[in-house]
């Protein structure tokens, strides 16, 4: 049986997650992972990395909840094993405040996170313009320690790292088989795909180690995330916005906006200023595609699209498309019927 | 007036600062003095994670659990101030882990959130089943040690490196009210059989991704002897050692072993962790609380001596509740005496 020859395009969570589970869970493959950037430099470094899942308003809200499930679980195993320092898990409690009662009070994701109930009375009095909230235990896991946690994976299992930046999916052929496009952002190039845009999140990477809770506003542009080193403040939501420059008024807004909810961060030091692109679309791109040119074939497994929800549901997706991309194994290994002469 | 506070940990500063507090205004002259032989970092408080959380029995004096309530609440509304982490003042969450099902705590309509732990929080603990989960405060011996000292400074309270040998030479060089927060070494003072040092020995490390207490609860081996996780403001501490009538001071191997095997088995990424320290230190182990006055007499002169000692291993847990009571206790003595200028405002 040949090698099937799998090249990932993308290196950030998606990217390497699918390569990791491609290696697990197809036999009989080379992988090789081509990105322009690595870790530290891509979009999940920047990511907070809470289990805390958007909407994606056009997929079934069962899917989303499989994938926030299955992410979970993934993670969940890593943080009760001795890995999760290393591959930058851990367990963290906290409020999602509400400033007024949402329609919907229990989330679909309340059962798959830790603990989850409604804050009580006494509770919400830490939150005087808050009148609702959730009070669980999720997990964080964070791009700077997972992403070289699942590198070392990848290579473990004899993938190949490479840094190139393609500017056409066809780059790629013949030397592969099979392209599986993790690409974020870059898919609006490499895939022609105008539906995704980026959604611009700046953040504070802070030093306050006495904050132990996150704190989240259900608006989701104000949040507190303590991490294993930092604590990130956020945020903005800001569409169609492609600066990566941090703006320092807009930093000083985040400041005060997180000192409002959590005054002991006035305390806060070793102020850091980042930003992210997140990879936005109404639904997180799952789906194999056949490029076709002239006599040339590629298949292409997609797997991008995921906003704000990348950490929160990366493992459920890419066992997705990793099922994508052995149905498309499968195909390359059927032999071509031979005509009856 | 003239105060003479023996002790310098969390109960003599927190005990001086509410009595300097209730009555500087109402008296025509108040001075208060802090003697003692070891300060910050060298207390007993120094060595204490700083966990809020009274034993899981109720205590045999009910006015425990309501000076454990005051303190409580007392903390948390200092909550939301910016100057909360500058006291070492901080919420933290966090489980309670037993063998069998067992009783509710007194306390936990105290603390916030409390509840049982689910089944998928249990497996994260696979040799224990059943527990608890709440939301209680961390208030770290240390630093609130430092702030109560800048407070008395700012207050110009005095402090003093000595080593009182008898009530009867603070009374001679002047005292009109001693009070007396020598915890484990009350002893040494005025015999009390009911005294006792429950040594505890802990290990401080760098773990910065633990952010929930774990506490194990072994009924029949008892308070403190099973491991627990107790993250501070910036440090964690790893415990689990509660010896009876030890006074040794240095902290041993055999303990050192107890408490890094049985913590690294309810958290194995604490393979991981640095550690910073290792500390001994004698809970002030007394069946209650010796709070209350009595009058010595030295010649012709009465003291007055309140005694604040025997907090056991819950010291930061009820310091507050204790020193308001001892403030109380201070202004019947001012009122008998005629010596108030005004009635003081009751808190």
């Amino acid at each position: 049986m040949d090698t099937v020859r799998i090249a990932v395009v993308g290196a950030g969570v998606m990217g390497l997650s699918t390569a990791v589970c491609i290696s697990k869970m197809v036999p009989g493959c080379s992988i090789t992972v081509i990105s322009d950037k690595f870790t530290p430099e891509t979009t999940s470094d920047v990511a907070a990395g809470m289990l805390i899942p958007p909407t994606y308003p056009d997929t079934p809200i069962q899917k989303q909840k499989q994938w926030f499930k299955e992410t979970f679980d993934h993670l969940f195993a890593i943080v009760n094993s001795a890995e999760a320092e290393d591959a930058g898990v851990i367990l963290v409690s906290g409020w999602q405040i509400f400033q007024s009662i949402p329609t919907e009070e229990v989330p679909y994701w309340a059962d798959v996170v830790l603990g989850f109930r409604k804050m009580t009375k006494d509770e919400l009095k830490k939150f005087p313009q808050h009148v609702f909230g959730h009070a669980f235990t999720t997990l964080k896991c964070e791009g700077p320690a997972y992403l070289p946690w699942l590198q070392k994976r990848v290579k473990g299992n004899g993938g190949l790292i490479l840094t190139r930046r393609i500017e056409d999916l066809w780059e790629l052929h013949p030397s592969f088989d099979i392209v599986v496009n993790c690409s974020g952002l870059g898919s609006r190039q490499l895939a022609g795909d105008s539906k995704i845009f980026p959604v611009r999140g700046q953040v504070l990477k802070v030093q306050a180690p006495w904050v132990k809770h996150f704190i989240r506003d259900s608006s989701g542009l104000t949040y507190i995330y303590p991490g294993v080193s930092n604590v990130t403040l956020g945020g903005t939501r800001q569409k169609g916005d492609w600066n990566l420059s941090p703006d320092a008024e807009i930093s000083k807004e985040i400041l005060s906006r997180c000192c409002a909810l959590e005054p002991s961060l006035r305390g806060a030091y070793d102020l850091r200023e980042k930003v992210g692109l997140r990879p936005t679309r109404p639904s997180v791109r799952l789906e194999k595609e056949l490029l076709a040119q002239d006599s040339r074939r590629l298949p292409v497994v997609h797997h991008y699209g995921h906003g704000s929800g990348g950490i929160a549901m990366h493992w459920g997706t890419a066992l997705e498309a990793t099922r994508l991309v052995n149905e498309c194994v499968q195909v390359l290994r059927t032999p071509a019927p031979k005509s009856k002469l | 007036m003239r105060v003479v506070v023996i002790g310098a940990g969390v109960i003599g500063l927190s005990t001086a600062l509410c009595i300097h507090e209730r009555y500087r205004s109402v008296l025509k002259s108040l001075d208060v003095m802090v003697y003692a032989d070891r300060f910050t970092p060298l207390t007993t408080t120094d060595v204490a994670a700083g966990l809020w959380q009274p034993y899981l029995s109720e205590p045999s004096n009910p006015q425990e659990a309501h000076w454990n309530q005051q303190t409580f609440n007392y903390l948390l509304s200092l909550i939301g101030s910016p100057n909360a982490a500058n006291m070492g003042l901080a919420p933290v969450s966090g489980y309670n882990l037993f063998r069998e099902a067992v009783p509710d705590p007194y306390w936990k309509d105290i603390v916030l959130g409390f509840r049982k732990l689910t089944l998928r929080e249990l497996d994260m603990f696979p040799d224990y089943s059943y527990g608890w989960f709440n939301t209680s405060l961390i208030l770290e011996g240390r630093k609130y040690l430092q702030w109560l000292t800048e407070r008395l400074t700012e207050r110009g309270v005095k402090f003093f490196l000595r080593k009182v040998e008898s009530f009867e030479e603070v009374v001679r060089e002047g005292a009109d009210v001693i009070i007396n927060c020598t915890g484990v070494w009350a002893g040494a003072l005025q015999p009390d059989p009911l005294l006792q040092p429950g040594r505890g020995q802990i290990i401080k490390v760098d773990a910065p991704w633990l952010k929930h207490f774990v506490i194990t609860h072994d009924p029949e081996r008892g308070i403190y002897k099973s491991p627990y996780i107790i993250p501070g403001l910036q440090a964690i501490t790893l415990g689990g050692i509660f010896q009876l009538g030890n006074w040794s001071e240095t902290s041993n191997i055999p303990d050192h072993n107890t408490i890094w095997e049985g913590c690294c088995r309810l958290e194995p990424t604490l393979k991981d962790a640095k550690i910073i320290g290792e500390w001994s230190g004698f809970r002030p182990v007394r069946p209650q609380v010796r709070l209350e006055r009595e009058q010595l007499r030295f010649g012709s002169s009465n003291t007055e001596v309140i005694h604040n000692y025997g907090h056991g291993g819950f010291g930061l847990t009820i310091h507050w509740g204790c020193a308001q009571e001892v403030a109380k206790l201070f202004g019947k003595i001012l009122e008998e005496r005629n010596l108030l200028r005004i009635p003081p405002s009751h808190l």
